[in-house]
C-alpha cells in the first residue's frame, strides 16, 4: 500500500512483534492484533519492515497467521532466547550437561509425539495430542529398541567406567527412574515423567500446548504455533546439526511405521 | 539384612500382575512378621523402621538414578584390558494410571530368586512344569511346592516381558514390525497361555485329588497351599490372555488412523525417525548441540526482565511485609441451625409404633412405615428407641417372612 515507510509504520510493526512475544494473545480476541496481522499478509512494505525490527531485536518471523497470531523465534544470543541453563536452574554442576541433553531430548520427544508422522507436521489442521506417560513410554521403547539392537550385536557394549560422556543417551535415558516418591509424597523432578512434566506445562506457559485432562498424567493439545515453531525452525536446526555430525538416515514420506500390506490389513 | 532384602524383592514379585504391583506400605506391611521373627522383642516402631530401610536401600534412594552400578575389568577384542560399568535395578517404582507410585522387581531381581541368570524364560517355565508334575507324582509336595513356587515366578517373569512388548506395540510406535513380529508375539503368547492352562488344570485335578486324599493334616496342608499356589498360576494367564485379546483392535484402531491420511503436503522432518532415534544413539558429549539447538528453537521466546529504576527503587525501599506463620486467622464460621429435620409427624409416629408393636406379637403384616424409622434423622425419643432398633435390625437380616410381609404391605 505504502511505498515510504513511516514513523507510525515502525511503531505498529513493532507493536506486531510485541504482542506476537505473548504467546497467549489471540488475532481472534484482539481487533488492533487482527488488524496488523492483515496488514503485515496485505502490505509487502510492512512486512519487510515487521521482519526488519525482529531481526535486529533477534528474532525471526517465522509465520504470521489468523490462527496463531505473530510466531517469532528467538536466534542465538539472543535477549529473548530461552536458556536451556536457567530451565534446568535446580541441577547440580556436576551432571548439568547430562541434565542438559536430557532435557533437549525431552522436548524433542514432545514434539515427535505432538506430530507423530511427517504429515502431521506438515498440515496445518492437525491437532496433535501428548501425555506425560505416553512420552515416557514412547522414549523408553526406543530405548529398549536400541538396547536390543545393541544387544543382537553380541559385543560388550557396556559403557566404559573412565569416559562417561561416551556413554550414549537412551542408556542414560532408560537408567534414569520414571518416577520416584519424595518424602512428602509427591514425584520426584529429577525422574523422566517429572522432567516431561515440566516440559509440557512450560510449553504451556508459552503458548504451545493447552492443558487437555489429566489421564496419563496430564493430557495436553498442540496449538498452531507450536506446529509453525518446530516445523518452520526447530526440526530444520536440529536437522542440520544430525546432519553435520553425520548421524541422519532418510526417511520415507510415509515416516518411520511400517505399513502392512493390504491383504495383513483386513483380518 | 539379606534374607529381609530377599523377603522384599519376593513380596513385591508375588504382588506383581499384569498392572500393577505392590505399594511400598502393603510391601511394608508384609515384611513386619518377618523382621519380628527374627528379632523378637523389640519395638514395632523399629521393626517398621527396618523395613523401610531395606526397602530404601533395594531401590536405592538417594542415587540419581535410583540403581546400582558395578565396575567390571574385561580384555577387548584388542587385548587392552578395559573397565566398563554394569547398571541395574533390583525394585523399580513405576507410576499407575491413578498416579500413584507402586513397585516392580526387576528382571535381574527375580533371577536373583529364581537362582539363575539369563534363563530363557519359555523354556525354562517348561521344565519347571514338567519338573513340578513329576513331583506331584511322586508324592513329594515339599519339593512340589518350591517347584510350583519357582512356576509362578516365571510366570510372572513372562507375563512381564510380555506386558512391556504389548505395551510398546499398543501404543503408537512407529519402530514396532506390524507385519511379523506384533502378529508372531501375540500368536506365540496365545499359543504359551493355552498349553500352560491345559497344564495347569491337569495339575490342578491332581493336587486336588491328593489334597482330598490325604490323611495327614501336614500333608493335607501342603497340597492345599499347592492348590492355591496352581490357581493363582491359573488367574494370572488368563488375565494375561484377556489382554492380548484386546490388543489386536487397538492396533488396527491406531493403524487405520494413521494409514488412511493422505499423501504428504510438504517436505517436513520425521521427528522420531529422523530427529529421536539418532540423538539417542549418540554419546552424551556429542548429544549436547543437537538437543540444545532444538530446545532452543521450540521453546518459544521469553520476555527479559527489564526493572525501571523507579520501580526498582520502590521496591528495594518498601519494608518487608510482616507474615505471621500461622496465616490468617481464620473466621469464626457462622452456624445456622439445620432445618427441621423431622419429615414424619407425630401422628405418623404413634402410628407406625403401633404397627410394630403389632408385628412384634404377629410377624408378617410391615407397612413401608416400619422401614422408614430407619431413614429418621433424629434420635428417636427412648421409648420409641426399642421399637426403631428393633425395626433396623428386622430390616438388615431380613428373615423370609419379613421379606414376604414387606411385598405384601408395600
Amino acid at each position: 500500500m505504502s511505498e515510504t515507510i513511516q514513523t507510525s509504520d515502525a511503531g505498529d510493526a513493532a507493536r506486531l512483534i510485541a504482542l506476537g512475544l505473548r504467546p497467549k494473545q489471540r488475532p481472534s480476541r484482539d481487533l488492533i492484533y487482527a488488524d496488523l496481522v492483515r496488514r503485515y499478509r496485505q502490505d509487502p512494505v510492512f512486512a519487510d519492515l515487521v521482519e526488519a525490527v525482529a531481526a535486529g531485536l533477534g528474532l525471526a518471523v517465522l509465520a504470521v497467521t489468523n490462527q496463531s497470531g505473530a510466531v517469532l523465534a528467538a536466534m542465538s544470543e539472543s535477549a529473548f532466547e530461552v536458556k536451556v541453563d536457567e530451565y534446568a536452574r535446580r541441577v547440580s554442576l556436576r551432571d548439568r550437561n547430562v541434565e542438559k541433553v536430557l532435557h533437549g531430548l525431552i522436548h524433542l520427544a514432545v514434539a515427535a509425539l505432538c506430530f507423530p508422522r511427517p504429515d502431521d507436521l506438515a498440515d496445518d489442521t492437525y491437532v496433535g495430542r501428548v501425555s506425560v506417560e505416553q512420552v515416557d513410554q514412547v522414549v523408553r521403547e526406543a530405548c529398549r529398541m536400541l538396547d536390543e539392537a545393541a544387544a543382537a550385536t553380541e559385543e560388550n557394549a557396556d559403557p566404559l567406567h573412565e569416559a562417561p560422556m561416551l556413554e550414549q543417551v537412551w542408556r542414560v535415558y532408560a537408567r534414569r527412574p520414571s518416577a520416584a516418591t519424595t518424602k512428602d509424597g509427591r514425584l520426584a523432578s529429577d525422574t523422566t515423567r517429572g522432567m516431561i512434566t515440566k516440559a509440557l506445562r512450560f510449553l504451556v506457559d508459552q503458548g504451545f500446548l493447552q492443558p487437555a485432562g489429566e489421564e496419563g498424567g496430564g493430557t495436553f493439545r498442540t496449538t498452531p504455533r507450536y506446529q509453525v515453531q518446530v516445523r518452520e525452525l526447530a526440526a530444520e536446526q536440529a536437522f542440520d546439526e544430525l546432519l553435520a555430525l553425520g548421524v541422519v538416515a532418510t526417511s520415507k514420506p510415509t515416516g518411520s511405521l511400517q505399513r502392512r500390506g493390504p491383504e495383513a490389513a483386513d483380518v | 539384612m539379606a534374607e529381609v532384602g530377599l523377603q522384599a524383592i519376593d513380596q513385591v514379585t508375588i504382588a506383581m500382575d499384569f498392572d500393577h504391583g505392590a505399594s511400598q506400605d502393603q510391601v511394608v506391611r508384609r515384611l513386619l512378621p518377618f523382621i519380628s521373627a527374627q528379632a523378637p522383642g523389640r519395638q514395632h516402631g523399629e521393626y517398621e523402621h527396618v523395613a523401610r530401610w531395606v526397602l530404601e536401600c533395594l531401590i536405592n534412594v538417594g542415587s540419581l538414578d535410583r540403581g546400582f552400578r558395578a565396575v567390571y575389568g574385561v580384555f577387548g577384542a584388542d587385548g587392552n584390558y578395559w573397565r566398563r560399568t554394569f547398571d541395574f535395578k533390583l525394585l523399580i517404582e513405576l507410576v499407575s494410571p491413578e498416579g500413584e507410585v507402586y513397585l516392580r522387581t526387576s528382571d535381574e531381581a527375580i533371577n536373583v530368586l529364581v537362582g539363575a541368570l539369563d534363563t530363557d524364560v519359555e523354556s525354562a517355565q517348561i521344565a519347571a512344569e514338567v519338573k513340578l508334575e513329576n513331583l506331584i507324582k511322586r508324592g513329594r509336595l515339599s519339593d512340589a511346592q518350591v517347584a510350583a513356587e519357582q512356576a509362578r515366578y516365571r510366570t510372572v517373569q513372562y507375563a512381564e516381558v510380555l506386558r512391556r512388548k504389548l505395551e510398546a506395540t499398543r501404543r503408537d510406535v512407529r519402530a514396532v514390525d506390524w507385519l511379523n513380529e506384533v502378529p508372531d508375539l501375540i500368536a506365540e503368547a496365545l499359543d504359551h497361555i493355552a498349553t500352560r492352562y491345559k497344564a495347569e488344570n491337569a495339575i490342578l485335578a491332581t493336587i486336588t485329588q491328593t489334597r482330598d486324599e490325604a490323611e495327614e493334616p501336614d500333608r493335607k496342608r501342603r497340597a492345599a497351599r499347592l492348590v492355591e499356589l496352581v490357581r493363582d498360576c491359573i488367574r494370572r494367564h488368563t488375565q494375561l490372555q484377556a489382554r492380548l485379546q484386546t490388543a489386536g483392535q487397538t492396533f488396527r484402531a491406531e493403524q487405520d488412523r494413521q494409514q488412511f491420511a493422505g499423501p504428504p503436503q510438504r517436505a517436513t522432518v520425521d521427528l522420531f525417525g529422523q530427529l529421536l532415534v539418532p540423538v539417542l544413539r549418540l554419546p552424551v558429549a556429542s548429544a549436547g548441540t543437537p538437543t540444545a539447538v532444538f530446545f532452543r528453537a521450540a521453546t518459544g521466546t521469553v520476555q527479559p526482565t527489564a526493572p525501571r529504576l523507579t520501580s526498582l527503587v520502590d521496591m528495594l525501599l518498601s519494608p518487608p511485609r510482616e507474615r505471621d506463620p500461622l496465616g490468617e486467622p481464620v473466621p469464626e464460621p457462622e452456624l445456622a441451625p439445620p432445618a427441621d429435620p423431622d419429615r414424619f409427624s407425630g401422628d405418623l409416629w404413634d402410628h407406625a409404633d403401633e404397627l410394630l408393636e403389632l408385628i412384634r406379637d404377629a410377624a408378617p403384616v410391615v407397612g413401608s412405615a416400619g422401614r422408614s424409622t430407619i431413614y429418621r434423622p433424629r434420635p428417636p425419643a427412648p421409648g420409641r428407641l426399642a421399637v426403631a432398633t428393633c425395626g433396623q435390625s428386622r430390616d438388615r437380616g431380613r428373615s423370609a417372612a419379613g421379606r414376604s410381609g414387606h411385598t405384601g404391605g408395600g
